[in-house]
């Protein structure tokens, strides 16, 4: 049902009076699709470190690290801000194929979370089976529908998702006091500090801001029709980090659980949400990450295709669309429980990567200026 | 327009696709109440209180299913493998604890397993039961005809808009047992055995009980005070006369269980009780009063401003003194160690000041501003 929806989904929403125009209108609109997408995998990784990882550590001092998190993101953002311009260029999409790696490793702490919650909502379902079926439909789901369907699929939900966001924090409906974020500087500023550079591997995906779609990057019209989209990609980089915060900071002021409890990944992702004295608003926070994590898990795979693509064409879409979730998927059936302890040591270099690849472009972009003065 | 409206069904059918897993209304067990226990030989036992689905009077009625293992887990297990259907929590309204078990320090590991429960109700309250919880959950019965599940709501509602009940649910409770800077007061029922009929005549169910009248004053009380309150009546906002415990109301009603009187809990587990006017000064004072706390080197005082306007304004000496019994008891009901907390900057000098250990030695100071 959901693919066929993508496959259905509206391309432009603008009244267009030539081919150009529609040609430019069906670019800003992927664009913005694809950017809605991008701040759907980044806000999900985000909170996904909060809550598997950030909070148990930190506890009080978890709003702070998200706080933090500014830091590596706008230095990420400054970085692919910077070499936006070598992308349109062959080996410009050669480095993006850096980007595989991060996009497994969201793809397997996707899956388990994903596989984790569906166990813990069908208890009778196996573990595997819940971790295989969302990677198969998701797949399917990349597969089956048109060009750039997914992406707009996921932009037409994203004030959905934006409220169910606010209904499973600010509007829960539970207690939640500041007084509980004393003593304010918890372990220490340098330990707050550490552990929010664990949490900059989540977000290397700002990266995916300015890539995709990489397939409509040829002409240089349409890089210089789209520099004003490039600085809005700032908007879009905040819009998931003050997710972050906000989700960090009621993680902070109600203390679902105690640091150190041995609690499941379902468990925890809806240890917030189980202290609403409302069971709408616990099913609200339900549906939010039934949403999320299915759309940030086609965006990996979505991701995945385009980068691949865009340098090998020839290789088929349905094999592009696996890549990313293929591993993703063994990992979490192999390592399940590896796989979350590795969120501390293994993903931060997320980051590193996503970084490397900006760098790399900002200079062959310095280098392209160079020449185009020189010339 | 077409895939808006197409959008929005797809949303509201959505969650409703979701149940297509799970059995049928008819084909689970959906459990009122239930009781955790600890046998002479230190076994869990586990009971549930569930409605029965049909009964020839039509009357409801309700079936009682116990299990016993060695640890929580083992007893649930032998319960869900003896009983035909699923269990379903979401509606449990009442989770009893027996008071020998909520003594011991299993009490929050097991309310934390309670809470994480599948389907389990986040708002059911948790209650101490006085004695054994099995008794006292069996001998539970609806007043007036009412299904056990809206006596229980409306019973809670009643009390505790009547500052007579504090708020333990279990949500409220795993989460201030797990910060440890705030202690939870826990609800507590007992069976008044002046109300429980002889063996003989209990087979006549609810309908059949004698004499009932709940909110008649009856016999059995203790003094001119308990003698004047009436269990069930509208309050007037007056405080409640002293000495008054569930299990001891001087009462008649068709519910020999009663629920009043709260337990206080320290370092995890319950240290001490409360009378029904204790819980009620105490609740008041958490919902009106402002707290603060004032550390001096090794003095520490704990402030409760009372607004002149407040009920509690005239009986300071009251609040102070059930101030004092909950320090005795070292339960921080009222959240000073939050206050505490926010006079340091890290939890390692929180901690180097020891504040649970000076609680017990602090100076309670309450004051009408």
């Amino acid at each position: 049902m959901m693919t066929g929806w993508f496959r259905r989904a509206r391309q432009t929403l603008s009244t267009v009076k030539n081919r150009e125009e529609a040609q430019r209108q069906q670019r800003r609109a992927a664009c913005a699709a694809y950017r809605t997408l991008g701040v759907l995998q980044l806000a999900a990784q985000l909170m996904l470190w909060v809550t598997l990882y950030a909070y148990d550590r930190l506890v009080q001092t978890t709003w702070q690290a998200a706080l933090l998190l500014a830091l590596p993101l706008a230095g990420l953002w400054a970085l692919w801000r910077g070499g936006e311009d070598a992308l349109a260029t062959r080996n410009g999409a050669r480095l993006t194929l850096l980007l595989l790696p991060c996009l497994m490793l969201d793809a397997a702490v996707l899956l388990r979370t994903l596989g984790g919650y569906i166990s813990q909502l069908i208890p009778e379902y196996p573990l595997w089976a819940c971790t295989v079926v969302p990677a198969a439909l998701c797949w399917l789901t990349v597969l089956l529908s048109r060009e750039n369907g997914a992406a707009y699929g996921a932009s037409l939900l994203r004030f959905l998702l934006l409220g169910l966001f606010l209904l499973a924090t600010v509007f829960l409906n539970t207690n939640a006091h500041p007084v509980r974020l004393w003593p304010l500087l918890g372990q220490g500023p340098g330990r707050t500090a550490a552990e929010a550079l664990a949490g900059a591997g989540s977000g290397w995906g700002v990266a995916l801001l300015f890539v995709l779609p990489l397939h409509s990057r040829q002409s240089a019209a349409a890089l210089s029709a789209d520099r004003h989209a490039a600085g809005r990609a700032a908007v879009w980089t905040a819009v998931p980090w003050l997710m972050c915060v906000i989700w960090a900071l009621w993680y902070a002021m109600v203390r679902p659980w105690r640091s150190g409890d041995m609690l499941e990944v379902g468990e925890r992702l809806m240890g917030l949400a189980r202290h609403s004295h409302s069971p709408l608003l616990y099913e609200c926070s339900s549906l939010m990450w039934m949403l999320l994590l299915p759309l940030a898990l086609t965006g990996c795979a979505v991701s995945g295709e385009k980068l691949l693509r865009s340098t090998l064409p020839r290789v088929p879409r349905s094999v592009a669309a696996l890549l990313p979730l293929l591993p993703g998927a063994a990992a979490a059936l192999i390592w399940p429980d590896d796989l979350l302890g590795a969120l501390g040591w293994a993903l931060p270099w997320r980051a590193l990567i996503s970084a490397a690849a900006g760098g790399a472009l900002w200079a062959l972009s310095a280098r392209k200026g160079r020449e185009a003065h020189a010339g | 327009m077409k895939r808006a409206w197409l959008l929005c069904v797809l949303l509201a059918v959505g969650p409703l696709l979701g149940a297509c897993s799970y059995a049928s209304l008819e084909r689970q067990v959906y459990p009122i109440c239930l009781s955790v226990d600890l046998d002479e030989k230190g076994r869990y036992q586990v009971g549930v209180q569930a409605p029965q689905s049909s009964t020839e009077s039509g009357a409801a009625a309700y079936d009682l299913l116990t299990a016993t293992g060695d640890s929580f887990s083992d007893a649930m297990r032998v319960l869900s493998a003896s009983t035909p259907y699923p269990f379903n929590f979401s509606q449990v309204r009442l989770c009893l604890l027996s008071y020998d078990l909520a003594s011991t320090t299993h009490l929050r590991p097991l309310l934390r397993t309670l809470f994480e429960m599948p389907s389990m109700r986040p708002d059911a309250y948790v209650m101490v039961a006085l004695g054994n919880a099995a008794e006292v959950m069996a001998a539970q019965k609806p007043d007036l005809g009412m299904r056990l599940s809206t006596h229980l709501n409306l019973l809670f509602e009643q009390l505790r808009q009547e500052s007579m009940l504090p708020y333990s649910s279990l949500s409220a409770c795993v989460q201030e047992l797990g910060d440890g800077k705030a202690d939870p007061l826990l609800c507590i029922c007992a069976v008044n055995r002046s109300l429980v009929p002889d063996q003989d005549n209990s087979g006549g169910g609810a309908s059949g009980d004698p004499p009932s009248g709940s909110g008649q004053s009856g016999g059995g009380g203790s003094g001119a005070d308990a003698a004047a309150f009436a269990g069930g009546e509208p309050w007037a906002g007056d405080l409640l006369p002293e000495d008054i415990l569930a299990g001891l109301l001087p009462q008649t009603s068709v519910n020999p269980v009663e629920y009043l009187g709260s337990a206080a809990v320290s370092e995890g587990r319950v240290s001490g009780l409360l009378t029904a006017r204790e819980t009620q000064i105490a609740t008041l004072a958490m919902i009106e009063g402002r707290r603060a706390v004032a550390i001096d080197g090794e003095q520490l005082q704990l402030q409760l401003f009372l607004p002149a306007s407040s009920a509690l304004a005239q009986n300071r000496d009251e609040v102070q003194a059930v101030l004092e019994k909950l320090k005795a008891l070292g339960c921080d009901s009222f959240g000073f160690g939050w206050h505490a907390a926010g006079a340091f900057y890290t939890d390692a000098q929180l901690e180097a000041y020891g504040f649970r250990r000076r609680f017990r030695e602090a100076q309670i100071v309450t004051a009408v501003e």
